[in-house]
């Protein structure tokens, strides 16, 4: 059986009584929904929170999901706008916690490992200062890996779309690291 | 193929969403001997895999457990069901207590000023300022 066919049985289980198939669908997907909260935010502390918040209107809106699309699809979906609202709702809070990251430490770890954690965070910021439309799309094409038509069904948009905006990102970010991609001398 | 064409399909490429195999030939043939459009296809691929090897986050132990006990109804859900009855509560028990009150407050008051006045009346001694300034009279 496939993924998608699992996910459809699972729901109809769900719906019709049988509680632990909720656990089952949250144990497969919790995963990538926090991987896309915690890309999408940037908030390390607040991610696991936002992804139970995902799965809360999972279970309370299963009833209406209409099998059009993919589980995932749909999921993807309530998990973008949920961290999306968050990060309006917590504007002021973001940058507190932003601001007083932990620093650095050192004792831990050969320098190459700070300088790849390093690398990461300049990562993650240059993720995090992209307009939302493209960091979307980023997000759930070189994080996620999913294909250009599971992004153009998940956001509702055309296949051209998906790849202007990621081209667009691309761009933006390649400049936003030149610093750091010239160490390799290859951007 | 022309440098214009390559550099379009480029991201396809790097995004293994290239599935024609003529198309996949020709960019390979132009790659071959075109530097530009190969710095180009270097520089996306090293920054795809900046942005795919970013560290994995692993959902805590307790993930499943939390969200379930932030499913399960808390007694503020339960009094949530009365809030469309709120309007009715408001216009009808609301003012119930309040005229109570209201009518006990003025029958209170105007005893206790009753017998204030009485206890004034008999007890009144002016030249004792003590008893003027009494608290039992306040
Ligand atoms: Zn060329």
């Amino acid at each position: 059986m496939d993924s998608h066919a699992e996910d459809y049985l699972l729901i109809d289980r769900f719906l019709a009584g049988d509680e632990e198939c909720f656990g089952t669908l949250v144990k497969k997907y919790q995963n990538y929904v926090i991987n896309i909260v915690y890309s999408l935010s940037s908030n390390f502390q607040a991610a696991p929170d936002i992804a139970q918040e995902v799965f809360i209107k999972v279970y309370k809106n299963l009833l209406y999901f209409k099998k059009e699309s993919a589980f995932s699809t749909w999921l993807y979906r309530i998990t973008i706008n949920t961290t999306y609202s968050f990060i309006r709702a917590k504007r002021e809070l973001f940058v507190a916690v932003n601001t007083s990251a932990e620093p650095l430490r050192i004792t831990k770890g050969s320098l190459t490992e700070l300088e790849e954690k390093e690398r990461r965070q300049l990562v993650q910021e240059a993720i995090g200062s992209l307009p939302s439309k493209y960091r979307t799309v980023l997000v759930l094409k070189d994080i996620e890996g999913l294909s250009y038509i599971e992004i153009a069904r998940i956001l509702k948009c055309r296949l051209g779309t998906v790849e202007s905006r990621l081209s667009r990102a691309r761009e933006v970010l390649k400049r936003a690291l030149s610093s750091i991609a010239g160490k390799d001398g290859e951007i | 193929m022309n440098c214009h064409k390559v550099k379009k399909l480029l991201p396809r490429y790097v995004d293994n969403e290239l599935a024609d195999a003529e198309t996949l030939n020709r960019l390979a043939t132009h790659l071959k001997t075109c530097l530009s459009c190969s710095r180009e296809l270097n520089s996306i691929m090293v920054l795809k895999k900046l942005v795919s090897g970013q560290e994995r986050l692993q959902a805590p132990d307790d993930f499943l457990a939390r969200v379930k006990d932030r499913l399960k109804p808390e007694p503020q859900i339960i009094r949530l069901e009365w809030v469309p009855e709120a309007g009715i509560l408001a216009k009808w028990l609301i003012p119930v207590p309040v005229t109570a009150f209201l009518v006990l407050a003025v029958v209170l008051f105007g005893s206790i000023k009753r017998e204030m006045a009485a206890e004034q009346k008999s007890y009144f001694d002016p030249f004792n300022t003590e008893m003027i300034l009494s608290p039992s009279m306040l």
